[in-house]
């Protein structure tokens, strides 16, 4: 398994990528079947050794989880290499509009998975693996004493949530409506990363995240749950990607994410089955 | 030399020529007449121009203790000055944050006496001066060194003190080297964005600058993004542009 | 009363002293790089030497001992000024408050510092230049207008460095006149290669040379 930051996707989308895992042959081969065929034909569709390489694209909030998996993954599919590439939503599918080949795609939304459907750049119909709801993170010691989602309107308390125009802005949009408190919040951040930032370095007194970011941020947070945040789940769909160099590997990596293994594991990031 | 040096003029050309190429005219100005992006707008604007107050308040007298003065500890501090023109701005912004936020080496401070930085538009100005620092010291330090001291050894033996050789022969001769460092302090204070978003928050009218709005709405709109970068670039280019080659053109020779 | 000194810049290899009677003029000759310049910072108070003394009358401009310690008169409060070889007017002001700068800056209001910054042009011919700016002058003007300058701000001792120096050969004969005509009652010392120059304009002559101590000749 190799993993790629989204900083390389230009690297990947020539094929550099797969050196980090294949033998000098395969990369001679993968080479080689890329400069007959231009780039872009499809994740690792180049390699037609004993290798085959798997290629995922997944939201960042997946890191964690699909690391595990995909190691797992590998080693039920001896000659299978897993290539994870983490990043926003949005950038993924941007990337996949690009020509950028992909097997696998998992979003952190539908309207993401939308998108890229709208694209037609998806094979069949996605289906939802994974739900996340939201939550209230304050920094360890909870300095404002905040006990409720209520507790977050007072005046002392400086909470910073997503702008809605982000998709954790519009889940939290949603909360304040259903509970009826209207949040007054220092800062309206782009990216929930920014909120628990704000919440982990103690300048704010509480934030509204994730349940997964609280998971992952460990003892520089505590939770305040939400009563009603069953009721604004985000959803997260996966799917095969059109282009698949392997739709076969792909649809049975889909089906270790959505059986047992996969949901344990993704309920230990804090995520819910759907 | 030639080819060279077109390619180079290039790299900075192509990229702007693809974002204005990109730009929907047409509905431009509904794009950025929006009330977030015009708030976006205005307060960049006065949150450059008051972080350029501080850093020609703050950075003058750096630049004259450096091009001036002799010690021991002068190439230290002045590397530290130069800190910020490397330092990826994200981490600026963490650095700041360790030090004025709540929980801060000096905000803790603040805190006790119930004044806060966190998410008000001074953090945008100190986090704007932190970067802005090094254009307007550097700049000057270079105007201060070639201006050399002889007009102010010549002052001081026509009576002079050192104040009024400061203010009637020093600050005269360097302004040149002054305006154009301040100008490239508002221009950098203008971009700012990393160490904003990290440190000061994000919230329409109060820390949400026009580069923090850009970011945000490309999330929705990327043809307001695209228009607003727009508005950027021709704000830095108006400022560069107006201001600059006055500056540098005499910068050499004073007067 | 003397203008008295000792000037020890060892690694310049100047080492020179000289006592002056007040009122008259002293010209320092000697060939380029020989350290003439250097005395003239030292006495004007832009260089501080390792050791030595300077006095104009009993008020002491430096008394430093071997170690360099002792007492320095910062340049602005010892009423020594210096006519610089090239004349650095101030690019930024007007020629009439380039000479208004001196008494200005010792305390005279705007409209008197101006008045007799007027009055010193006009003796030296030159309050046509008045209103023009510095960049606009040839040679021997700015330098006339220098000139102006060092004597608006009524210093006890007046130092010439190569004052002929930036001057064409036309100008040569008018600017050596007038400062005959200058220097006449005045403390000055006057730093020139130009033998003809000190011959002219100084009472008493120190040479500077290539050997260990300089001589003193009369």
């Amino acid at each position: 398994m190799s993993r790629q930051g989204h900083g390389r996707d230009s690297a990947g989308r020539f094929g550099w990528a797969p050196l980090s895992g294949a033998t000098t042959a395969v990369v001679g081969a993968a080479v080689m079947a890329l400069a007959l065929s231009g780039c872009g034909t499809g994740g690792g569709g180049g390699a037609s050794g004993e290798n085959t390489t798997l290629t995922v694209y997944a939201a960042a909030s997946l890191t964690e989880s699909f690391e595990d998996l995909a190691a797992q993954f590998e080693e039920n599919h001896p000659g299978v290499d897993v290539q994870l590439n983490f990043g926003g939503s949005s950038t993924l599918v941007t990337q996949l509009q690009d020509g950028a080949p992909a097997d696998v795609f998992a979003s952190a939304d539908q309207a993401n998975m939308d998108k890229a459907v709208d694209a037609d750049l998806i094979d069949g119909s996605p289906s939802i693996f994974a739900g996340n709801t939201l939550t209230v993170a304050v920094p360890s010691g909870n300095p404002a004493g905040v006990t409720s989602f209520e507790d977050l309107a007072g005046d002392d308390v400086d909470v910073v949530v997503c702008e809605t125009r982000v998709p954790c802005g519009t889940a939290t949009q949603k909360i304040e409506d259903l509970t009826g408190v209207t949040l007054d919040p220092v800062s309206e951040e782009s990216s929930v990363t920014d909120v628990m930032g704000k919440v982990t370095s103690g300048q704010a007194d509480a934030g509204v995240v994730y349940r997964t970011d609280v998971k992952a941020a460990g003892d520089s947070v505590e939770e305040v749950e939400i009563d009603r945040a069953d009721q604004v789940v985000n959803e997260y769909p996966i799917a095969t990607v059109k282009s698949a160099g392997n739709a076969d590997l792909a649809r049975e990596f889909i089906e270790l994410v959505e059986g047992p293994d996969g949901q344990a594991r993704l309920a230990e990031e804090g995520f819910r089955s759907p | 030399m030639i080819l060279p040096a077109v390619l180079g003029a290039l790299v900075v050309a192509v990229p702007v020529l693809g974002l204005v190429v990109q730009v929907d005219f047409a509905g431009f100005w509904r794009l950025i007449s929006s009330e977030s992006s015009v708030a976006a707008l205005w307060l960049s604007l006065r949150t450059a121009a008051a972080s350029t107050a501080l850093c020609i308040l703050l950075g003058t007298p750096l630049a004259l203790v450096l091009a001036r003065s002799d010690f021991t500890a002068k190439r230290l501090v002045r590397s530290l000055i130069l800190l910020p023109l490397v330092l990826p701005p994200v981490v600026g912004g963490i650095a700041l944050l360790h030090a004025f936020g709540r929980a801060g080496l000096v905000g803790r401070y603040f805190e006790v006496f119930g004044f806060s930085v966190a998410f008000t538009t001074t953090a945008v100005v100190l986090a704007q001066t932190f970067v802005s620092l090094p254009f307007l010291v550097v700049g000057l330090e270079g105007a201060l060194r070639s201006a050399g001291t002889r007009y102010e050894g010549l002052a001081a033996t026509l009576g002079a003190g050192p104040g009024t050789v400061l203010h009637r022969i020093t600050l005269p001769l360097v302004l040149p080297g002054l305006a154009s460092g301040a100008v490239l302090a508002f221009a950098r204070s203008l971009g700012e964005f990393g160490a904003t978003l990290t440190f000061a928050g994000s919230l329409q009218g109060v820390t949400r600058t026009l580069p923090l709005e850009i970011y945000l709405q490309r999330e929705t709109d990327p043809a307001a993004a695209v228009a607003l970068s727009l508005v950027l670039v021709a704000v830095a280019v108006a400022v560069v542009g107006i201001s600059a080659p006055r500056a540098f053109s005499v910068g050499g020779r004073p007067g | 009363m003397t203008l008295s000194f000792r000037v020890r810049v060892e690694d310049r290899g100047v080492d020179v002293a000289h006592d002056l009677p007040l009122g008259r003029t002293l010209g320092i000759v000697g060939p380029n790089g020989i350290g003439k310049s250097t005395v003239l910072e030292v006495l004007a108070g832009l260089l501080a030497p390792p050791s030595g003394h300077a006095r104009v009358g009993p008020r002491v401009l430096f008394d430093l001992d071997d170690d360099g310690r002792g007492q320095w008169v910062p340049p602005h409060q010892r009423g020594v000024t210096l006519m610089a070889q090239r004349p650095l007017l101030f690019p930024h002001l007007s020629v009439l408050d380039n000479v208004a700068f001196g008494p200005r800056s010792q305390g005279a209001s705007r409209k008197a510092a101006r008045e007799a910054a007027g009055d010193w042009l006009a003796r030296l011919d030159a309050d046509r230049f008045a209103a023009r700016r510095p960049d606009s002058l040839s040679g021997g003007q700015a330098q006339r207008v220098a000139l102006a300058r060092a004597l608006a701000a009524e210093p006890e001792v007046l130092l010439l460095d190569e004052p002929l120096a930036p001057v064409d050969i036309e100008g040569k004969a008018d600017l050596r006149r007038l400062l005959v005509d200058v220097l006449g009652e005045r403390t000055a010392v006057v730093v020139s290669h130009d033998p003809w120059d000190v011959q002219a304009l100084a009472d008493e002559v120190l040479e500077m040379g290539p050997f260990p101590n300089s001589r003193k000749s009369n």
